[in-house]
């Protein structure tokens, strides 16, 4: 054996060692990777569970649409803490370890949207338009959960204070572990009407799927928002750019027992729902009285108390998932009825009650039957108005939209009055514009960043 | 991939001019050489290039030839070759240019010369089977010497004065003593070695073959004999209780036999749901890590008599040259080969298993008056309605037999006295006879397995196939599979270079029907104890579920397909069929550079390719529910069919691959045999990719392989009026691909036998999104120091100490914080189920405070042998430090996640492991053995963060100061008048809570751990000439569990009210709280009958000491003597008898549970664990 055979060995077993560290860094892509493309950001755009979520039981169990008079019902809501609190307006709902999963559910949501809005533009393989498209959805995306944790867990929107009174974080970038002091009610408002406005442009007129918003969504959320401000010029205008955009209002006459699924309903806007509802809502004497049984939102959505489980006395709440299928939950988001009635209240306001009443009844002849349905007058606006509020009351009874409507009203003196529930033996209050109207944020979020403030109990 | 084409150009370069090295040369008719202290063959070799005479001889003769000197100058050959064989135990032969080296006989001179005083024993070492055992060792006790047995099993002892003892010794045999009584000669038989770990001197790590008495590190060593030693089907129940420190179950569901999990010293990281650690052992198959994981079937495609060897790698040393992989220790099997220079050799041997017919009755049982007593309770307290009464669109879930007599008396329809007279009718039924004879089987496994080896002069080969065929208990349950193995180690280049290369290919198929697990369940479909598979007159009884009778008939006069529902049809319907291949071929090259140096260049490519099919058969329960739930009727009552009439397929397909490729400089250098050097150093790569994929079909018939397209987007209306969807037809694709590179070296330097040194390092590089080189990869280490005490000049004359040595080891290993990123992370997952649009999530938000888990892991042992070896064993004790544990804690739910990944634990472990053996009696024909396995562990979670226990006991919760298999629980205050429970405060005296209480605080009592610390065997093997008899016992001392009792009771028809025994000691009438520990069927106001059976079920009163002693396993054999044999050109024959399971000899807990083989409460059968038998029969020809 020769020396130099021997170094040429070590030489060429050396170089092989020196594999390169690409090996290991240039590796093809798959399924699970770091964000790269425009299609990635398509694809989080399209995580319905994720995109659909607007708030959760306690707005439907807070409201007047529900009174749990029965027994069965009473002792059911004993052995839920949570529920109990909600339902008497008492606080804290979220104690020790317990998460607000709407809280959380709305801010995981807000997550996935500031890491598109912050990132889809300079995203690989996407057209310029494309990508702005996908950035105007997420900024109305994130308008809309700003919208619903802003009126959830803070007052209601009030141009004297809202400058001072809380808000909620608004976390415009994805990242953890930054500071969580709350912003104030009219910063979270500027923030969700500028990231609409914003939207606007890039967003196209129409969508494949109500999860994604369009145009007309668009306007009715400023529509909305303008209205929780009480701008109802501006509301009005909104409300008219979307109607012009997209009027169709369903028809329950059309196919009664088979309502178009909800992902393909032309009322719908933009797809939001509740992430989850008491098992059984037992209805208010009040709504069932100002409802009336010939209404068909009557017959479609009220049943005997025999029908659910546990079995109980009175009238509950027949879904309308009981329908159409398990997920397809009732749509709480923008829709085409919703944006009607504000116009509508918009038009009351303005006095002009005689093009209410033509709205209204526009819209009523698709809620009864021909044979059922008789006109509304109003002698005055003021009428006029009261018409509205109780037709927005029973187009959305049970989807928990009533609450953010009792919570608004509280501002017009008409409106103002005290409710009371018994539970328990006990009865309960709930004061015009009090503490009970805001939720409580849960412990856990206080005790993990104290810079944020709980609401006052 | 260009640079693994770089490494591969380089291999054959180097491959060819080692090659060329060793053919070059000129012949010359002279030799000239000079050499001091070179080795014979090295001497040889220089001879044969000068000369061009060809040299044959066998290695190991080699090793005795004694160090040559010599100074030759133009001498002829014959001269060269005298001066190299002088004073040598060899002699030659030279004929026609070929040398023939042999071993020297004794002349006749000394034959005679030794007579007269002291002599020379002539001795032959045979093995079992009378075959020669060459190169085993012979000593004479109190002497230095070492003789070592010839080819042909001779060995010639000097100087003998006839009342010596010998002690043999070999690897994979027993060793073994001998007295002389003044013989001339003898013959020594060697037992290959069974349950006497130490014997064994050669441990595998994978990469490199380690002599055991310089390994510092902590090793496990099991044989093949020591496998046979126990002939049961599974490789796994064989390796029970064999090593000391590594627990195995192999408790399976649904009869599986191969299944189960190794678990070598505790834990060194914590489990969860989020951080994606494994706690299986990393399984390595000559040298290559397997492509199934341990709990993924890895054992279904290893032939058990192929293997060789195992080894565990228990320890940091041990393990680290694997890197992260080796985290929870190190498996390495390395599988038989040929031998060089032999005759062919067949071996066939089968292995038939089966047990007693299961009986569907484990656990307390209600009798079938109570059951319909708790139906009848229920139903009076409003709890399961009427379905005939129900208003609502839903048509109702069928009822029981019971309750619909129940209910019709109810409705009036019979009288009360009819009622029960029919009930009592009822209640003389019980099914679980025809249950256990038509719905389940006595588990069978048959085992065949044929192989053939043998070799040439310069290669070897072995080659082997094996079939197996289970039947379960379940029937209709099968598992069936084969592998082949052909394998083959060349030497080129006259012993310069060896290619070793093993081809292996292995299949399974496994069909599970759930006809049997559904009708013993508790869910729809699941028999009551009182509904009968059969009449008196043996024909099948169809049940309703989906719908009750009437509305059942009504529907399919309508024209809808047949509700009725037996579960014997359906053991002909509706299997899953695994399927699963795969293939493996290894290759590598191993060059000898010098005597010293060696370059290992080796490869490993490997295929899996497997598919599951559910297919619905269109005459299946399944399919015709499938169908009939999606037809509606229109308005004039013609059927619309939402999903096709026919049957369905699903199918899943998985494809898997894997390279790895390995560069390696092996240094064995020895000096004046007083130091001894072993260096390795090495670089690999690795890529593991996986790909995946799932489809379904509807309207499919596999007759015709027909099927109907579906539009999955489109809403239908179903049987209940509702509006449904198919949803997404196809599956996403799903890939991934993990490299790895690393670099590692492994060193060891022993001085006079006496001491060792050894360290190991390895740095590995993995592909972690987003993440820089500097935090995902850190160099992981160890180092070792061993003194063999017995090699001392002060112990080495005591006579009774044959052996005794101390280790001690301390490494530093760790894991990579795996799949979380500075960066988001995205995950794809297919289309939407209802928009169809593709989707993803953010699967990891970006996480930039992550770093490694560190492991550091300390082990000292002390390995003795003493009375010439009638007593030895080791004892080691070890400690674990993880530190950094990655665990999810929970975070501002504002920031989008309420809990992130953070380096948080800390857990310390600790154990010691114990193997002890002795012989306590041996004669001519008679050897009694016992080994003892004692192995402790136990741990204990660090972390202030992990504050004590408040609400929730799930596993994903960890406590400061607790082990992390703690169990906890309510202190157990009885019932209260209304009958339901009462929980005692434990920290306040006298104070209760009722089931309407709702404490906050920790109010739960720490009861124990949920695994005995304490676990191991205790085995006796008795010889007799052929016979030989085995007794394993295998016990667990320390550890709670909680009786299983109550769970649930049923609310609805959809879920049956459940068997167990317990609810029929329930609270029944006030006053019963003073004897009755189970809650009432409480309801109504004021009570909670959740949270009540909740409390209990979760109670102390529950709670049981794990504490058991079972009686194993018990095995017979005989070999066939020779002598018999002969004749028909047999060399062994081996029948072999197991029995397992036999029972616990001794339980802690008063109801003689098996904790190991808990049942679920709440369903209605069990099967109880039933002793099992196989019989083997081994033939070598």
């Amino acid at each position: 054996m020769y020396l130099f055979t021997k170094k040429y060995y070590l030489l060429l077993l050396s170089v092989s060692l020196l594999s390169c560290r690409k090996y290991v860094e240039n590796v093809p892509l798959q399924g699970q990777r770091v964000l790269e493309y425009t299609d990635d950001y398509r694809a989080l755009m399209n995580y319905t569970d994720l995109l659909q979520t607007a708030f959760g039981q306690a707005p439907v169990l807070s409201s007047d649409d529900l009174d749990y008079t029965a027994d069965a019902l009473q002792s059911n809501l004993k052995t839920n803490v949570i529920q109990r609190s909600m339902y008497t307006w008492r606080k804290p709902f979220y104690v020790e370890t317990n998460s607000d999963y709407d809280w959380n559910a709305l801010y995981s949501g807000i997550y996935t949207f500031n890491t598109v809005i912050n990132q889809v533009m300079d995203s690989k393989g996407g057209s310029a338009p494309i990508k702005s498209g996908i950035l105007g959805e997420a900024l109305v995306h994130r308008a809309f959960s700003y919208f619903m944790l802003v009126n959830l867990y803070g007052k209601q929107y009030d141009a004297t204070t809202a400058d001072k009174d809380p808000g909620v974080p608004l976390l415009l970038e994805p990242k953890l572990f930054v500071d969580l002091t709350r912003s104030p009610v009219q910063q979270v408002y500027n923030k969700v009407i500028e990231d609409t406005k914003k939207a606007i442009p890039v967003l196209p007129l129409k969508q494949d799927i109500n999860f994604r918003p369009n145009r007309a969504s668009a306007y009715a959320l400023l529509s909305k928002v303008y209205l929780f401000m009480r701008d109802f010029t501006k509301a009005a205008a909104y409300a008219d750019s979307t109607l012009a955009l997209s009027a169709e209002l369903y028809d329950y006459n059309t196919n009664l027992n088979n309502f178009p699924s909800q992902y393909n309903d032309k009322q719908v806007l933009l797809r939001k729902t509740s992430r989850a509802y008491p098992n059984v809502m037992q209805l208010s004497g009040d709504l069932l009285n100002l409802l009336g049984e010939k209404d068909l939102r009557y017959s479609l959505f009220v049943k005997p108390g025999a029908n659910f489980y546990p079995v109980f006395t009175g009238f509950g709440y027949w879904s309308r998932d009981r329908y159409s299928g398990f997920p397809d939950k009732q749509a709480v988001g923008l829709s085409v009825n919703e944006t009607w009635l504000i116009k509508a209240e918009c038009l009351a306001r303005a006095g002009k009650k005689d093009e209410v009443v033509k709205m209204l009844n526009d819209f009523r002849k698709m809620r009864f039957k021909p044979a059922d349905y008789t006109d509304l007058a109003a002698a005055n606006s003021e009428e006029a108005l009261q018409l509205v509020i109780k037709e927005r009351r029973l187009e959305f009874f049970g989807t928990g939209l009533r609450w953010f409507d009792q919570k608004r009203l509280n501002k017009d003196p008409m409106y103002a009055k005290t409710l009371s529930r018994v539970f328990d033996g006990v009865t309960y209050t709930l004061e015009p514009n009090s503490n009970g109207y805001v939720f409580p944020l849960a412990d856990i979020l206080i005790n993990q960043n104290p810079e944020m403030v709980q609401n006052p109990y | 991939m260009a640079k693994i084409f770089l490494v591969m150009r380089l291999i054959v370069i180097l491959l060819t001019t080692s090659i060329l090295q060793v053919s070059a040369g000129t012949y010359a008719q002279n030799v000239t050489l000079k050499q001091t202290g070179a080795h014979l063959t090295s001497v040889l070799d220089q001879i044969r290039k000068q000369t061009g005479y060809d040299f044959f001889y066998s290695q190991g003769m080699m090793e005795r030839a004694k160090l040559v000197n010599v100074d030759l100058n133009k001498v002829d050959i014959e001269k060269a070759l005298e001066v190299c064989f002088t004073g040598q135990p060899l002699t030659y032969t030279i004929n026609n240019k070929i040398v023939t080296v042999m071993e020297k006989q004794p002349s006749f001179l000394d034959k005679v010369a030794g007579y007269f005083s002291s002599y020379t024993l002539h001795g032959k070492v045979l093995k079992e089977n009378g075959e020669p055992l060459p190169g085993a060792s012979v000593r004479v006790m109190g002497q230095n010497k070492r003789y070592q047995a010839g080819k042909e099993g001779d060995i010639f002892l000097d100087d003998m004065i006839g009342d010596e003892i010998l002690v043999t010794s070999y690897i994979g045999y027993k060793s073994d003593t001998l007295r002389l009584h003044g013989e001339r000669t003898i013959t020594i038989r060697m037992r290959a070695a069974a349950s006497n770990l130490t014997e064994v001197d050669i441990v595998s790590t994978g990469y490199q073959q380690l002599n055991k008495e310089r390994a510092t590190g902590s090793f496990g060593i099991v044989t093949a004999k020591e496998l046979d030693q126990f002939p049961v089907v599974s490789v796994l129940e064989r390796l029970q209780g064999l090593v000391p420190g590594v627990n195995i179950s192999t408790k399976t569901t649904a009869g599986k036999s191969r299944n189960g999990t190794i678990n070598i010293r505790g834990i060194s990281t914590l489990v969860s749901s989020y951080t994606k650690v494994s706690t299986d052992p990393l399984l390595v198959i000559d040298g290559f890590p397997s492509q199934q994981s341990i709990t993924n079937g890895a054992f279904d495609f290893i032939n058990p008599d192929d293997i060789q060897q195992i080894t565990f790698l228990k320890d940091a040393a041990a393990a680290s040259i694997w890197g992260i992989q080796a985290a929870n220790g190190v498996i390495v099997i390395t599988t038989k080969k040929g031998i060089r220079n032999s005759k062919p050799v067949f071996n066939f041997s089968t292995t038939f298993g089966t047990s007693k017919r299961p009986r569907a009755n484990y656990g307390k049982m209600m009798s079938m008056t109570d059951y319909i007593a708790v139906e009848k309770e229920l139903i009076d307290k409003g709890i399961l309605r009427d379905p005939v009464l129900t208003t609502t669109g839903i048509l109702p879930e069928n009822n029981s037999q019971a309750q619909a007599i129940i209910f019709s008396a109810k409705r009036g329809e019979i009288t009360d006295v009819q009622r029960d007279q029919q009930l009592a009718a009822l209640a003389k039924n019980d099914n679980s006879d025809q249950v256990s004879n038509l719905l389940l089987q006595p588990p069978t496994t048959r085992q065949y397995n044929l192989s053939l080896s043998g070799g040439g002069i310069n290669s070897s080969y072995f080659i082997s196939g094996y079939f197996y065929n289970e039947d379960r208990s379940y029937k209709s349950n099968t598992n069936r599979g084969y592998s082949l193995k052909a394998s083959n180690v060349s030497s080129l280049a006259n012993g310069h270079v060896t290619v070793t290369s093993d081809l292996s290919v292995g299949n399974t198929r496994d069909k599970i029907n759930g006809a049997a697990v559904r009708a013993m369940s508790i869910f729809s479909g699941g028999l009551r104890p009182y509904d009968m598979l059969e009449d008196n007159s043996g024909n099948k009884i169809y049940y309703d579920v989906t719908t009750v009778p009437l509305i059942a008939r009504n529907l399919e006069s309508k024209g809808y397909l047949p509700f009725r529902y037996s579960p014997i049809d359906e053991l002909d319907y509706s299997n899953t069929l695994n399927t699963s291949n795969n293939i493996n071929l290894n290759l590598a090259v191993n060059g000898k550079i010098t005597s010293w140096l060696g370059v290992n260049v080796s490869g490993n490519i490997g295929r899996t390719y497997s598919e599951n099919e559910i297919y619905w058969e269109p005459d299946s329960y399944e399919a015709r529910m499938m169908v009939n739930k999606g037809t509606s009727l229109s308005s004039t009552g013609a059927r619309i069919y939402g999903l096709p009439i026919g049957g369905k397929l699903s199918l899943g397909n998985s494809l898997g691959r894997t390279y790895s490729l390995r560069g390696q400089v092996d240094v064995h250098k020895n000096w004046e045999n007083k130091h001894e050097l072993n260096i390795l150093i090495g670089n690999e790569i690795r890529e593991q990719y996986t790909k995946s994929s799932s489809e379904t079909r509807y309207g499919y018939d596999k007759l015709i392989n027909s099927y109907r397209i579906v539009n999955p987007t489109v809403g239908y209306k179903d049987m209940y009026g509702t509006t449904q969807t198919i949803g997404a037809t196809s599956g996403p694709v799903t890939e991934k691909t993990t490299r790895a590179l690393s670099y590692y070296a492994n060193g060891s330097y022993t001085f006079d036998t006496k001491y060792t040194v050894s360290g190991s390092a390895r740095f590995d590089d993995y592909n972690l999104l987003g993440v820089d080189r500097r935090k995902r990869a850190i160099p992981l280490w160890s180092a070792g120091l061993k003194w063999n005490l017995k090699n001392e000049e002060f112990i080495k004359n005591i006579s009774w100490l044959n052996q005794l040595s101390m280790r001690g080891t301390y490494g530093f290993s760790g894991n990579a914080p795996q799949g979380y990123a500075p960066v988001a992370v995205i995950n794809l997952l297919g289309n939407d189920y209802y928009t169809g649009y593709p989707y993803g999530l953010i699967a990891t938000p970006a996480v930039d405070n992550l770093g490694w888990e560190k492991t550091r892991m300390i082990n000292y042992g002390l390995d003795f042998s003493l009375f010439n070896s009638r007593v030895s064993g080791s004892v080691e004790y070890y400690r674990k430090h993880s530190t950094d544990i990655i665990w999810s804690m929970p975070i501002n739910g504002t920031y989008g996640y309420s809990s992130t990944l953070f380096n948080t634990a800390n857990l310390d472990g600790k154990g010691v492991d114990i193997g002890l053996n002795f012989i306590p009696l041996i004669e001519k024909d008679f050897k009694w053995t016992t080994t003892l396995n004692i192995s402790y562990n136990t741990n204990v979670v660090h972390d202030v963060r992990f504050k004590t226990p408040t609400g929730s006991f799930s596993p994903e919760n960890l406590y400061d100061g607790y082990p992390s298999d703690y169990l906890f629980s309510y202190v157990w205050g009885g019932l209260d008048a209304t009958g339901q429970s009462l929980i005692k405060d434990p920290k306040i005296p006298g104070k209760t809570y009722t089931v309407m209480d709702y404490p906050y605080q920790d109010i739960r009592e720490y009861s124990g751990r949920t695994t005995s610390p304490w676990y191991g065997s205790f085995g006796h093997t008795f010889q007799y000439k052929q016979w030989e008899l085995s007794f394993q016992f295998m016990y667990a001392l320390g550890g709670v569990f909680r009786k299983p009792s109550v769970v649930s009771i049923g609310f609805s028809n959809t879920v049956n009210v459940g068997r167990s025994g317990d609810l029929d000691e329930r609270w029944r009438v006030p006053g019963d709280e003073a004897f009755a520990n189970v809650p009432g069927l409480v309801f109504g106001a004021n009570s909670n009958y959740f949270q009540s059976l909740g409390r209990y079920s979760e109670s102390d009163y529950l709670i049981r000491s794990r504490s058991n002693v079972k009686l194993q396993q018990v095995m017979m054999s005989y070999s066939v003597p020779p002598r018999f044999l002969n004749r028909y050109g047999i060399k062994t024959l081996t029948f072999s008898a197991v029995a397992r399971n036999l029972g616990m000899i001794w339980a802690a807990n008063k109801e003689n549970l098996d904790p190991d083989y808990l049942y679920t409460t709440g369903n209605n059968y069990q099967l109880a664990p039933v002793p099992s038998f196989s019989f083997r029969t081994s033939l070598t020809f």
